[in-house]
């Protein structure tokens, strides 16, 4: 996706000893679909990557990864967000909402050291949100090839209307990306 | 008490869990009662790769059974398909990392529109049910359309349709046929994705065809050979590995061709390769093929490789002994906002002698160029007076896609193309003996083409502006 279809986001960008931390909030982005989905009982995954940009590129990439199951006996929901190396576990969860708060509520994350910022000001976050991302090996895994490859209809690349069978392969890896404006160095305390 | 011990199994079921059972993992915790709690878990040195891909452990229980599995929404589809592509079994252990798998299994088929899970709760604690839900979608595609005028038909048309789901089956079926004055053509074919739940793919395929070719260079009267096909083809597949095949395949074809008058030896010599009267194409084939696209129409991402090799051989009962190698290989490169190049090459080399509609044919591959004409074949028949049939080909592509509409019911996404492409073909034998060749000879190597592609629910469309100057010039 480009940065043109990127949805604005409101983020603050602060200085904590000698680390520049962001705080933003994308909860709402978690469509209805993805909350019926944890509401079925069935694991679902949630993974937000979190880029630093100046104006010459990306300075630092951290990912945050959610994963929300609901016991259907007892109603629970439970969300294992990892952060790097640390991971949370939140266990008796009632409200979908609220558990989807955990995950997309994002405060004071800590991103990049202030070494890493030498300009006064031209620096953006690029948040990119995948709801249930299914990886390149999950895809090849779940293929199975649906037509014979030596049928002679087939062999011809060419024609009028040059027909292909095929069905586009859809997979529900919704994926949304956020902008902020650009934002100022935080003010380190010397 | 009761909540205490609670606790105490929910640390325990926790840390027994893989992806928390790490030799450094302190685990404190704030969950004394049945309100929200948090685990914080730190001091994790070697985290896995993927950990999030296992599950949270379900609270007091460390494994739950699927007690059956209900299918809902499909009104075609037999639930012993569905059932069989999911991989998942009543009565075992639900592991979520196999149901989502199955998910996308299910999803790849390209039978559903839409297919969710869900769970309910089964007879007793600690059992569920899994809850499938299809959304089902047209799975009869136009897989051919043809039509045009050429130098030696009037008119002539055709039509292929596949149905990837016969019957509900999971089978795929295929007929397709195109009608000239004096050509016509037909083809069937059958084939098995999933052979009994085995990774055994099984490919059955007829084709029936009466064509003629013409010979000689004058245009008023030209000498006709006139033919026919019967043959069949069966073959089985083997997955290998994730996105890989083994297909192996028989041909067995019966052609029969009309002798010719007593020609000019030169015209004689210059006739695609059969024998007149009876004879017999009897060959086996072996396909390896390699596909990570994220799409064949117009892909995005991804690589697909094709190596065969076909011989033909007395020992089968064959009339021609032959070695065919073909090599195709496309790659696609994600350039910006949903762009593409696509990068395609295909080269072939034939040892021996086959029957020439088994031969390489430029203008199969070749777009159009002012000048040359490049009517390519369909259903194997020609319709157009080349006659350059050759034994080795070498053919590049590059196509670069711009989407710019989509996300109707009807047009789920189109896209506009532009492609170069530069092909050459020689006749082995002429080749020894004439160093340029019959293709860097007589063609334009280089081609262009632009268009227009649709992905709908009755099938993909290509609208290309070099076929229609084809059947103008």
């Amino acid at each position: 996706m480009a940065d043109d279809d990127a949805e604005l986001l409101k983020a603050t960008f602060a200085a904590k000893d000698d680390m520049a931390h962001v705080s933003f909030d994308i909860s709402e982005a978690f469509t209805t679909s993805f909350q019926n989905q944890i509401k079925n009982g069935l694991v679902r995954k949630a993974h937000i990557q979190i880029e630093l940009q100046d104006s010459f590129g990306s300075i630092r990439t951290i990912i945050r990864k959610c994963t929300f199951k609901k016991d259907v006996w007892d109603e629970q929901l439970q969300i294992l967000i990892r952060d790097g190396t640390q991971r949370r576990l939140f266990q008796n969860q009632r409200l979908i909402a609220e558990s989807i708060k955990l995950c997309g509520q994002l405060k004071n994350i800590p991103l990049a050291h202030k070494h890493l910022l030498r300009a006064a000001l031209g620096y953006r976050l690029r948040v990119t949100l995948k709801l249930n991302p299914v990886s390149e090996e999950e895809r090849r895994r779940a293929r199975r090839f649906m037509s014979n490859p030596n049928t002679q209809r087939r062999s011809s690349t060419r024609s009028f209307f040059d027909v292909l069978f095929g069905v586009k392969q859809t997979y529900p890896d919704d994926t949304f990306v956020f902008l902020t404006d650009e934002l100022r160095r935080p003010v380190f305390e010397q | 008490m009761h909540l205490a011990l609670k606790t105490t199994a929910l640390l325990l079921s926790l840390l027994s869990h893989t992806a928390f059972a790490q030799p450094n993992v302190a685990a404190t915790s704030t969950a004394t009662t049945d309100s929200p709690s948090v685990l914080l878990l730190e001091g994790i040195e070697n985290p896995e790769p993927d950990s999030d891909l296992t599950a949270p452990p379900i609270a007091g229980s460390d494994t739950v059974i699927l007690e059956t599995i209900e299918i809902i929404g499909n009104e075609k589809t037999t639930v012993d398909v569905i059932l069989r592509r999911i991989g998942i079994r009543a009565d075992e252990v639900l592991v979520d990392d196999v149901i989502e798998a199955g998910r996308l299994r299910l999803l790849a088929t390209g039978y559903f529109r839409s297919v969710e899970f869900s769970l309910r709760r089964g007879s007793r604690r600690g059992r569920v049910i899994l809850v499938v839900e299809v959304e089902e979608r047209n799975t009869m595609m136009i897989s051919g359309l043809y039509y045009g005028t050429s130098e030696v038909e009037n008119a002539f048309g055709g039509l292929s349709l596949y149905e990837s789901n016969f019957l509900g089956e999971g089978v795929g079926t295929g007929f397709g046929f195109v009608l000239g004055d004096n050509r016509k053509a037909a083809e069937l074919d059958v084939f098995l994705p999933d052979l009994s739940g085995t990774p055994l793919q099984l490919a059955v395929s007829a084709i029936y065809a009466e064509g003629e070719e013409q010979l000689g260079d004058n245009i008023i009267a030209p000498i006709p050979m006139k033919y026919s096909r019967y043959g069949t083809q069966f073959g089985f597949g083997l997955s290998t590995g994730a996105a890989q095949r083994v297909l192996f395949n028989y041909r067995f074809e019966a052609i029969q061709t009309e002798r010719l008058p007593n020609l000019d030896p030169a015209a004689l010599r210059s006739a695609p390769s059969i024998l007149f009267d009876d004879s017999v194409l009897a060959s086996f084939g072996l396909t390896y093929e390699f596909d990570t696209r994220d799409d064949s129409f117009v892909p995005l991402l991804g690589s697909h490789l094709l190596l065969s090799i076909e011989t033909g051989t007395r020992l089968l009962g064959s009339n021609y002994e032959f070695t065919k190698y073909q090599l195709q290989f496309e790659r696609a490169f994600n350039t910006v906002s949903g762009q593409s190049l696509v990068t395609s090459f295909q080269g072939g080399i034939i040892q021996g002698t086959t029957p020439f509609f088994n031969q390489f044919f430029l203008r199969d591959h070749l777009a159009f160029i002012s000048g040359r004409a490049s009517l390519p074949r369909q259903i194997g028949l020609n319709f157009s007076r080349d006659t350059d049939y050759d034994d080795l080909l070498a053919h590049l592509r590059f196509t670069y896609y711009v989407p710019f509409f989509g996300g109707g019911d009807f047009l789920l996404q189109s896209f506009i193309y532009a492609s170069i492409d530069a092909g050459v073909s020689a006749s082995l034998d002429e080749y020894q003996e004439d160093k340029e060749g019959r293709g860097i000879r007589r063609q334009m190597p280089l081609a262009a083409d632009v268009g227009i592609k649709f992905d709908t629910t009755i099938g993909r469309f290509v609208l290309s502006v070099a076929y229609i100057s084809d059947l103008i010039w």
